[in-house]
């Protein structure tokens, strides 16, 4: 090893606890950056998986091809696997409870399609031959017809026809037309497995038929073929399905941009004489990683997200090294004045970088990877515990080396980053500097001048500190500034973090309840009776009786379309409604005297001064082209002057075709908020609640009805006892607990990583405050003996370093906090396009935080130095300094 | 005799207008190689100043330096610090041993910047000529003040430099130690023919040296 190799190892084994802590700067950002982007790239490789387990692996499917096209679309050069399916035909369900899905379907796939045609097993196992099926669980939650596991099906399987033509699942249940199963032939099958409703593309969301599904060996003269894309066809997706299709590369461009003539367009539809469905979702996905354009936006969010973490660490770690830099100005002084180049010194201050990457970017990499380890195993644990009915990962932990080679290369990055400045500022010591026994910071004596007002607070002592403020400057801008720092990037982050998790709080949590039935109480005998004993079922966490109608319409002046409202619906006539005109609509609705009670209790409000009154929910759904979504935004600007609301119903007169007003009724208005009754779900509108009684009064041409909603986490049991219940009564239930569990684990994760992820910039800011602060006051020591030598006492002194600490802290929480606070703010009207409805929350919790934490850890880092500074003596330090 | 340095118009000012100092004020002389010159004046009068420009570890405000005819201060830094650890041998006051460096590896310093290797055996004679044989793997804090000081001796010689300069090498040594300091340079002066810029306050031993120059109020007023 070179001799200024062995200077800087000895040199870091020497200042041994700054090393330690630059390393733990180098090794919590290399670990953050690594834990970014694998934790993206498991999520990437997750979401894939999770899309081939329960969508299918297969990108495209051709239906029902005649066997000449079957065996070209097999193979064809782009298709790297396939499977097929055989329609059997459909079935009449009699007890079926669902009008609309009037069917058994049965179909039958080959051992590769039961695998990867996105089936998911709940019960038992696959079919292993044609006299067995496995049937999907919606038999039994919506069309509530009970098939066990073992019980034999007698079916007469037939094909659906409408006016003699065979349609099969994409045609929906129409009651009005007629339609018929013909070629009926009976068969019998063993149920052997249960499964959850197979995806949209085997059965559509309005398909008439549920799905019964067997197993076969061989294709049909009209099979189904399921294919999956090889490397190439997925680069070249397009020319991939016109190749399937057996068209022209240049004619499909021309159909997918609807170009075709008609000629062409009836060749086409010659040519090409069958179905074709895309899992395109996964198609996207597999396509590239940003071609997907949720990947492609999270990796815009990933990108930045690096960033802050890099510059950060470059500002923490390039501390260090200007500290360890002004430590051994005499060092690097001496070694220019026996001859060290400016390269030289340069080059030590990198082998420096060097040595400390050497330990800190392999541990970062493997502190990276076992966080994500951890973080994954947490995440499914989470998963699991809210979605217990699959014995499934969600995330699978992927070490991917790109992604690790990324990580290494921004640590280096970073690094290098750090350490140029410091390297440029030693090569420049003068070798003079070295020789003089001055030291390096060069004091203005004339100038500074302290303000009497110091003296008179502070004393002597505090005038001291102020000149020390103000003299050296530069030894504080390192401390100061890092605060500031710390504290900016806090505070901006923090409140980004609550921002996305109140937003997506928001965006998922429409939906309170795990099970909604439904009927119509003259079709419920004792109606009033079992309503009772249902909402008394063990297990009900919270519910609502609740009912709604629609068609109202506000005629107050005073009471306008809000600012969030005009904004995202700006472009779309939605606004207008279909009649034309922009009715100020409003939904009235009534949620049962619990629920009633409850919502009352959290608005604080009470039930004499409510009475016959009504509170209206001002919030609403509406259709953003902009976002071409879904925006929930405040519905209504309310006048302070509205007292009551006159409205008018929307009636339709159907000899003139035509709608027309009808005064209605005036509601006083008790409250206007954004909080909701348990059990109410947002609409197009606002709505107004209603106590059951007024509800009861004013709406009148409705049939009488109960929708009832339950909160419950054993949501699969209780529709069990509430089927039992409402055994022989005509109501329909929905059970959306998989879909509640879901959003709530979605919500708690995305805390758990968001807040997780401010921990890590907490923690580089605490190292980077430690490291200056530490450094500083022992570079100082000189001075500090100096001053006792004159006889300040020990008193006099703490006092001085308290009060520096005050200056200082105050200092940077003047600056830190508006930079913070300005930051936040900017970050916020980057992110939102106004259109939401959370406002700019001022983040005073962080602000908080911010200045006790400044002041505790300033004064838990000073009085950690002094301590060791009161345990030397006075003569020793200041020889040590003259060596 | 050969001219191996030629001090010409050095001048340096510190600071500016009325904080103006004029350190040293058109200074030139000459040396010969293997000459030993003693350097004397009161404290502030310009020595140091003196010897730092001859070093190239200042830049002067006017006038020029060469050794061995080489103008210096048209040197690069970079050419300038290459030229500084090959011809000069700087020794302080103060050592400036590098702390956490031990005498071996103090000594070895400019060798090895220049990416060479040192000689064991010249090496092991240096050290045995230092009388620090025995010391070689101490650190700096481990030794006596006059061991320090043979230490930058030692450094100051590993090169065979065109010239020592010396800033008060014994003014912080006892007497005895001080005589040991003069007893080597003279030895080195005599042994390798090496020339000698000594600055002192003990006239006595300034008496040791070939020639002695006074400056007073950074003006040469003897032995020019
Ligand atoms: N860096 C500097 N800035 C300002 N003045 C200086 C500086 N170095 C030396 N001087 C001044 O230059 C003069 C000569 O100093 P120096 O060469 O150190 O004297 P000597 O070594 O003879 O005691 C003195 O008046 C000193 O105050
Ligand atoms: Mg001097």
């Amino acid at each position: 090893m070179n001799l200024l190799h062995r200077l800087t190892k000895k040199n870091l084994e020497l200042n041994r606890k700054r090393t330690i802590v630059t390393i733990i700067g180098i090794i919590l950002s290399v670990a953050l950056i690594t834990a970014v982007s694998t934790v993206f790239m498991s999520g990437y490789k997750s979401i894939v998986q999770f899309e081939k387990v329960f969508y299918g692996d297969y990108h495209m499917v051709f239906e029902k091809v005649d066997e000449d096209n079957f065996n070209r679309i097999k193979n064809n050069r782009y298709v790297e696997h396939y499977f097929y399916s055989n329609e059997i035909g459909y079935s009449k369900l009699e007890e079926g409870k669902n009008d609309y899905k009037p069917y058994l379907y049965v179909l039958a796939f080959n051992k590769d399609g039961l695998d990867k045609a996105g089936l998911v097993l709940l019960d038992g196992r696959y079919p292993e031959n044609e006299n067995e099926v496995v049937i999907s669980s919606h038999i039994k939650t919506d069309a509530r017809v009970k098939y066990n596991i073992g019980d034999t099906l007698e079916l007469d399987v037939g094909k659906r026809t409408i006016d003699g033509v065979q349609v099969g699942q994409h045609i929906m249940y129409d009651t009005e037309v007629g339609e018929e199963l013909v070629d009926i032939t009976h068969k019998t099958y063993k149920i052997v497995g249960l499964i959850e409703r197979p995806s949209n593309v085997v059965e559509d969301f309005s398909a008439p038929g549920y799905s019964v599904i067997t197993y076969t060996d061989h294709p049909s003269e009209k099979s189904s073929i399921y294919v999956r894309f090889n490397k190439d066809g997925l680069k070249h997706s397009k020319k991939a399905i016109s190749s399937l299709m057996n068209i022209d590369y240049s004619l499909y461009l021309k159909m997918n941009d609807d170009d075709l003539t008609e000629e062409e367009q009836a060749q086409m539809v010659q040519d090409v004489n069958y179905d074709i469905n895309a899992n395109e979702y996964l198609m996207t996905l597999e396509g590239g990683l940003f071609d997907n354009k949720m990947f492609e936006s999270l990796g815009k969010i990933v990108a930045v997200v690096i960033g802050i973490i890099i510059v950060t660490s470059v500002f923490c770690i390039k501390n260090s090294f200007d500290i360890s830099i002004a430590e051994k100005t005499r060092q690097y002084g001496m070694l220019a004045s026996v001859g060290a180049t400016k390269k030289q010194i340069r080059k030590n201050v990198f082998y420096e970088a060097f040595r400390l990457g050497l330990v800190g970017i392999p541990c970062g990499i493997l502190l990276g990877l076992f966080a994500s380890w951890i973080l994954i195993i947490i995440t499914n644990l989470i998963f699991k515990n809210f979605l217990s009915v699959y014995d499934y990962n969600f995330l699978i932990f992927s070490i991917s080396i790109p992604a690790i080679l990324v990580s290494i290369a921004l640590g280096i990055v970073t690094l290098f980053l750090s350490s140029l400045r410091s390297a440029r500022k030693a090569s420049k010591i003068a070798p003079i500097t070295a020789i003089r026994n001055s030291e390096e910071i060069k004091i203005k004596a004339n100038k500074v001048k302290s303000p009497k007002i110091i003296k008179k607070i502070f004393g002597v002592g505090g005038e001291i500190s102020y000149k020390n403020l103000k003299r050296s400057k530069k030894k504080y801008r390192t401390t100061v500034i890092s605060i500031i720092v710390s504290i900016a990037i806090f505070i901006s982050l923090s409140s980004l973090m609550t921002l996305l998790y109140k937003t997506i709080k928001q965006e998922y949590s429409g939906k309170d309840y795990t099970l909604a039935v439904n009927y119509r109480l003259e079709k419920i005998e004792n109606e009033k009776q079992k309503r009772e004993q249902i909402i008394n079922l063990d297990g009900v966490k919270d519910y609502a009786i609740t009912n709604a109608m629609g068609g109202y319409v506000i005629e107050n002046e005073g009471v306008n379309f809000s600012e969030e409202y005009t904004k995202a619906t700006d472009d779309n006539v939605n606004r207008y409604n279909e009649y034309g005109g922009e009715y100020k609509d409003l939904i009235l609705a009534r949620v049962g005297d619990h629920a009633y009670k409850n919502y009352l209790k959290k608005l604080g409000l009470k039930e004499e001064d409510v009475k016959g009154k009504g509170i209206l929910w001002n919030y609403a759904q509406v259709y953003s082209a902009k976002k071409a979504d879904m925006v929930k935004v405040e519905c209504y600007n309310i006048n302070k002057n509205v007292k009551t609301l006159h409205l008018s119903k929307l009636q339709y007169d159907e000899e003139k075709h035509e709608e027309y007003v009808e005064k209605f009724a005036d509601i006083d208005l008790v409250e206007v908020t954004q909080d909701k009754p348990f059990g109410v779900t947002v609409n197009g509108s606002a709505t107004l609640i209603l106590d059951d009684e007024t509800y009861n009064k004013l709406v009148t041409d409705q049939v009488p009805y109960n929708e009832i909603l339950i909160d419950a986490d054993n949501a699969d049991d209780l529709q069990d006892q509430i089927e039992k219940i409402l055994d022989g009564d005509d109501f329909s239930i929905t059970n959306i607990l998989e879909d509640v569990r879901m959003m709530r684990a979605l919500v708690l994760l995305i805390g758990i990583f968001l807040y997780g992820f401010i921990t890590v910039i907490i923690l580089i800011g605490i190292t980077n405050i430690f490291n200056t602060i530490t450094t500083n006051m022992e570079l100082r020591q000189k001075e500090f003996a100096m001053l006792k030598s004159v006889g300040m006492t020990k008193k006099e002194f703490n006092r001085m370093v308290r009060l520096e600490t005050f200056f200082y802290g105050t200092k940077a929480l003047l600056i830190g906090l508006p930079i913070g606070i300005a930051l936040s703010i900017l970050l916020y009207y980057l992110l939102t396009n106004a259109t939401s409805l959370v406002n700019y929350p001022i983040p005073y919790v962080p602000v908080l935080i911010s200045i006790v934490a400044v002041f505790v850890l300033i004064t838990c880092i000073m009085k950690y130095s002094i301590s060791k500074i009161n345990k030397q003596n006075i003569i020793e330090t200041i020889r040590n300094e003259n060596i | 005799m050969e001219e191996i340095l030629k001090v010409d118009k050095l001048t340096k000012i510190y600071g500016k207008d009325n904080n103006k100092v004029v350190a040293l004020d058109k200074v030139s002389f000459t040396v010969n190689k293997g000459e030993f010159v003693a350097i004397i004046g009161a404290s502030g009068s310009g020595k140091s100043t003196l010897l730092h420009l001859i070093g190239g570890v200042d830049r002067p405000t006017s006038g020029k330096v060469f050794i061995e005819g080489e103008d210096i201060f048209k040197l690069s830094d970079d050419n300038l610090a290459i030229f500084r650890r090959r011809q000069v041998g700087l020794i302080y006051q103060f050592y400036n041993l590098l702390p956490i460096l031990n005498v071996e590896e103090n000594i070895k310093l400019p060798v090895e910047l220049d990416g060479k290797k040192v000689d064991e055996k010249d090496l092991t004679e240096l050290l045995k000529t230092l009388g620090l044989e025995s010391r070689r793997k101490h650190l700096p804090n481990e030794l006596s003040g006059g061991q320090q000081q043979r230490t930058s001796i030692g450094r100051a010689m590993i090169n065979h430099p065109a010239i020592i300069l010396a800033d008060e090498p014994t003014g912080n040594l006892d007497s005895k130690a001080s005589d040991e300091i003069m007893e080597l340079l003279k030895l080195s002066n005599k042994k390798y023919n090496q020339t000698i810029i000594m600055i002192t306050h003990n006239l006595e031993l300034a008496s040791q040296a070939d020639r002695i120059i006074k400056l007073e109020d950074g003006r040469i007023v003897e032995g020019e």
